[in-house]
């Protein structure tokens, strides 16, 4: 039995629905989803299953239409942007499939980005905790350089010691993997398992079976809905078919 | 602190980045801001800079500080002073530390006695001698005269000399001080030099030389002025002693003036004199400004400047603004990786303000550049005599910072706030998702155009009436043909001439002008035409009742036999000036029709009689012998008031004369000749100009000149500015809508199709702007009311006029972007995006 202070997310009855001009769309139906602080959770279901706006939603970068959520046992679905900001800033580090690297910055500075919005930060510190996250991902030898002079895997790279640097609660990965060739997105589902090792709470988003075995748990969606694995083959079959 | 380095540091990277847009931006807003510096520059130069003396602010300008070189015989004026009525305020004052009074002369003829060294004619300060105490000056050499220099009249020849003319006249040499110099004939000693910078107390005009006012006989010649109370000649400045206002400084000046009319000073007036200014108040003012008769000339045009400027500074915003919509597009991505790893809006926003408010600090300092240019050519307006303290100062600059900073955030702030309303998920998911929102997003910049076209209507319908009213003013019909005269004026006086002489003068000089090749006739006068010099007197006409002197007030002049023919008035009745009208004729007066309509109700005067309501004149009626046709004689811009003509034979003190000559040709080519003829009449008769009438005309219109040309320039900036933003926003609109254009063309629209669609939403933007910009026009027309001549603020042509323009510039400009539109070819575009 998990000890509720062991919870970092918890989810309740969680709805997302998109409204366009004529068009109800049904993104997430009643999701019940909790993630225990150092829990290494894949998310995972085909292309438009929801799984990206759950991300989007536990990163409070999107809000729920209803349900709960508890991010470290305090509801967090009604916040006031700037509150939301400031969790954002330092409780969740992302990681995108597209990296998201800002290409007027350079590889120091986008690892320090995160940085610069907390308040009071003196920049010694800041310098020490962007070396820190860039010698942890191994890039600390490209400082200066700037995104278009980086790989894909170097770029994703950045992007998690951008995620480190401010060191989150939670590392939430969108499809990490996505825009790489295998030994790239290996390396980085390696880094990942690294992190995670030493007690980092991650939730990742992927398609990928292969790398979805590298996480603790694995969550099925299915229509906006949390499956159980058996289900999920099943449903899947019936599409097909 | 840290923050804002890096936003800075960020921003500056930004800009330079994209080198096409900071140039375009930076370009923009250095033509707004540069033109804003330049018209603040002057206003600043004219109206706000502190004279370089020991506290200005404490200094307080006695009198109407726009009267400068104003001279008044007659009634005693209390805007301008006589000097018993100074001494009067200086002796019994308890709110000024010292009051000085001066007076300038323009025509100072200096003679340094060195053989390599050519007399030229100079403007100097006749000054009280504490006037260098009260400013709080030193001397760069030698000393300044002070109170025992100016006791007796004509008993202490000193003269101080200006820095700038001691540099260039005598090269900064201290060996000056001591030796003696003529001014206008008469010796004087240089006793020291003014200071650097101080170029006196009148604003606009540089003096060469300061000379006690006890001099003023000896340099304003065959004039005894000191010790007159009929002679108003002197503005007055005085320092407030600690802890007392400007208000209270008011209230005890004209308690000592109903004192000293009370006094040794009433009892020096007539009963006229005292019935005419017993209940005039003397009026104060900031004096630290210095004193200045442009200042009355061009306060309001310059205002009005500054107005037309802040719309031309804000099409420009609007421009830059939609360049920065335009870039925001593509920077959604950024923008949602900023939100995404916890920035909150706030800081976002400072980022983006950062970034405008530097791209409008390099705007500014361009635009200060280019404000360099636009100083020379505003300070033509001026003429070429006035020199103004153009050096910028922290004024200057701080208007020119701040001007950047507002117009920084304006520009800055809606793009901003528009950018920052990215939808964070889809944006970091899908760029091109983002793309859809372009349209949308770029309402605004349309909705911020159609605004930018009402702000030009706005600006070109001003100018459009003001140029309208130039033209009125300059085309009107002045009741006689100004393109064939040629003036000049004399002074007699100065040269020794009794009045007895002077009208023998008179008569020699116009007989030589009239054998004078391309002089076709000649005559003369006391005032003549727009020379700058008037009379007025209070007259009495049987029949004619008014309680109030002032409304028994005409214009008069003086004028010589033939006066009417030669400058080409036509006279409607009766007869015109002859040389029968001599000293000992019967006493005879031409009177215009505004003067027949105003004291004759219409009906023909000719035969009847008037007199001049003074002493000498009350018993000596004045017969009517013509009535010439109302004419303009002294502005174009007043309505032509009542005006009498009398002999200039048979006035008893001409004590000028002015000289107009009929030509036959160009009257230019024969200015020349007319100051050769009056040199051999006299070489040493001080000649105070010789000009062309037609030039004289223009010379007294040129403010409204002035105003109009800028007005218009400025206008066809506005113009610019806004074709540029809608070319601007049609070619967004159309290079975002490439795969819409392939499409429409692949169901078959034509070329002309798409064209006249895309022409089509240009001129919806435009028809929106006139919309707004209609009434808006029409009603900052009502502000240039007082500035119109011969037309309403609604004048229908210059509204029409403009209309036309604006929307055929603004066709042209939707044009280019739908012609390129039009070439999309489809297969090409269907596979864009």
């Amino acid at each position: 039995m998990m000890q509720p202070g062991d919870v970092l997310i918890q989810i309740e009855d969680l709805t997302k629905v998109f409204y366009t001009d004529e068009i109800e769309t049904h993104a997430l139906s009643g999701v019940h989803l909790a993630v225990n602080k150092g829990e290494y959770v894949a998310m995972s279901g085909p292309s438009g299953c929801g799984k990206s706006t759950l991300l989007s939603i536990i990163g409070l970068l999107d809000t729920p239409t209803a349900g709960r959520y508890f991010l470290n046992g305090k509801p967090v679905e009604n916040l006031d942007f700037a509150e939301r900001a400031r969790i954002r800033n330092q409780e969740i580090g992302f990681i995108f499939q597209s990296f998201n690297l800002i290409g007027d910055l350079t590889v120091y500075e986008n690892v320090e980005l995160p940085l610069t919005y907390r308040q009071r930060m003196p920049s010694a510190e800041r310098k020490k905790r962007v070396m820190e996250a860039l010698e942890r991902v191994g890039m600390a030898h490209r400082l200066r350089h700037y995104p278009s002079q980086l790989s894909g895997g170097q770029q994703q790279r950045v992007a998690v010691a951008r995620a480190l640097a401010g060191h989150p609660s939670i590392l939430l990965a969108d499809e990490p993997t996505g825009n790489l060739d295998s030994r790239n997105g290996e390396a980085v589902m390696e880094l990942l398992a690294n992190l995670h090792k030493d007690g980092a709470t991650i939730c990742m988003v992927t398609h990928d079976p292969r790398f979805a075995k590298h996480a603790q748990r694995e969550v099925h969606l299915f229509d906006g809905k949390v499956v159980a694995e058996e289900e999920l083959k099943k449903l899947m079959a019936e599409v097909q078919v | 602190m840290n923050g804002l380095i890096q936003d800075i540091r960020y921003a500056l990277r930004q800009l330079r980045k994209n080198p096409g847009f900071t140039a375009v931006a930076v370009t923009t807003l250095a033509l707004g801001i540069g033109a804003n510096t330049a018209i603040f520059t002057v206003v600043n130069a004219l109206l706000l800079k502190m004279l370089p003396v020991t506290s200005p602010q404490r200094l307080i300008a006695v009198g109407d500080p726009t009267n400068v070189n104003a001279e008044s015989s007659g009634t005693p004026q209390t805007d301008i002073f006589s000097y018993p009525l100074y001494k009067e305020l200086r002796d019994s004052n308890s709110v000024f530390s010292g009051l000085c009074a001066a007076a300038s002369d323009h025509h100072i003829e200096v003679e340094t006695g060195e053989e390599q060294s050519a007399n030229e004619s100079v403007t100097g300060r006749m000054a009280s001698g504490n006037y260098f105490n009260v400013l709080g000056v030193q001397p760069a050499a030698g000393r300044l005269f002070s109170s025992s220099d100016d006791r007796d009249e004509n008993a202490n020849p000193v003269v101080v000399l200006g820095y700038d003319y001691w540099q260039r006249k005598f090269a900064g040499s201290s060996s000056v001080i001591g030796k003696d110099v003529r001014l206008n004939g008469f010796p004087f000693t240089v006793i020291g030099v003014a200071p650097a910078g101080f170029e006196g107390d009148v604003v606009g005009e540089r003096m060469a030389l300061f000379v006690p006012l006890s001099m003023q006989p000896e340099i304003v010649r065959g004039r005894h002025w000191r010790n007159s109370p009929h002679v108003s000649w002197l503005l007055l400045i005085g320092r407030l002693k600690p802890g007392i206002t400007p208000a209270q400084a008011e209230a005890n000046l004209n308690l000592v003036f109903q004192q000293a009319l009370r006094g040794n000073y009433g009892a020096t007036l007539t009963a006229d004199d005292m019935r005419e200014i017993r209940d005039n108040r003397i009026a104060v003012s900031l004096g630290g400004v210095g004193l200045s008769d442009l200042r009355g000339d061009y306060r309001t045009s310059l205002l009005l400047l500054m107005g037309i400027v802040g719309l031309v500074l804000l099409i420009a915003c609007v421009n830059v603004a939609n360049l920065l919509f335009a870039r925001a597009s593509r920077r959604n991505r950024e923008i949602a990786i900023r939100l995404a790893i916890g920035a909150n809006r706030g800081r976002l926003l400072r980022q983006f303000l950062s970034e405008s408010i530097l791209l409008a600090l390099l705007g500014g300092g361009a635009g200060s550049l280019l404000a360099i240019w636009g100083v020379r050519l505003l300070v033509g307006m001026f003429g070429s005599g006035t020199i103004l303290p153009l050096a910028p100062d922290w004024r200057v600059l701080a208007f020119t910072t701040g001007v950047s900073v507002i117009a920084g955030i304006l520009f800055g702030l809606f793009p901003a706030l528009q950018t920052l309303r990215v939808h964070v998920s889809p944006a970091l998911k899908d760029a091109g998702r983002a793309t859809a929102e372009k349209s949308s997003r770029f309402g605004l910049g349309k909705g911020l155009i159609a605004g930018q076209i009402a702000l030009s209507l706005l600006v070109l319908f001003s100018a459009g009436l003001l140029l309208r009213s130039l033209q009125n003013l300059l085309k009107q019909d002045l009741g006689y043909d100004r393109t064939r005269l040629v003036i000049a004026r004399v002074d007699a006086v100065s040269a020794g001439y009794t009045s007895e002489k002077m009208k023998q003068l008179a008569e020699q000089l116009v007989a030589r002008l009239r054998n004078t090749p391309g002089v076709r006739a000649a005559t003369y006068s006391k005032n003549g035409l727009f020379s700058g010099s008037q009379s007025a007197k209070e007259i009495i006409v049987p029949g004619f009742n008014t309680d109030n002197p002032d409304d028994r007030i005409a214009t008069t002049d003086n004028v010589g036999p033939d006066y009417f023919r030669v400058v080409g008035m036509h006279v409607v009745a009766g007869r015109g000036i002859e040389a029968r009208d001599t000293e000992t004729s019967a006493r005879v007066a031409v009177v215009n029709e505004a003067m027949v309509k105003y004291f004759f109700s219409g009906q023909n005067p000719v035969g009847r009689q008037f007199t001049i309501d003074d002493p000498d004149s009350r018993d000596k009626p004045i017969t009517v012998v013509g009535i010439s046709h109302d004419a303009k004689v002294n502005s174009l811009r007043d309505p032509v008031k009542p005006r009498i003509y009398l002999p200039f034979q048979q006035i008893p003190d001409p004590r000028q004369i002015v000289l107009e000559a009929q030509v036959a040709g160009s009257p230019s080519a024969v200015v020349s000749n007319v100051l050769g003829q009056i040199k051999a009449t006299d070489s040493h008769l001080p000649i105070r100009f010789v000009n062309t009438l037609d030039q004289l005309v223009n010379d007294s219109a040129a403010s409204s000149t002035a105003l109009a040309k800028l007005s218009g320039f400025l206008a066809g900036l506005a113009l610019l500015l806004a074709c540029v933003g809608l070319y601007g926003v049609m070619s967004y609109t159309v290079a975002g809508r490439t795969r819409e254009m392939g499409v429409r063309m692949a169901l078959g629209a034509r070329r002309s199709d798409v064209m006249a669609m895309i022409v089509r939403e240009a001129m919806l933007l435009v028809a929106a702007g006139l919309i707004v910009g209609v009434p808006l026009a029409l009603l900052g027309g009502r502000v240039l009311n007082s500035f119109l001549f011969g037309l309403k603020t609604t004048d229908p042509l210059s509204l029409i006029t403009v209309l036309l323009l604006l929307t055929t510039v603004a066709v042209l400009a939707g044009l280019i972007p739908a012609r390129r539109a039009a070439k999309v070819d489809p297969m090409v575009a269907l596979r864009y995006e």
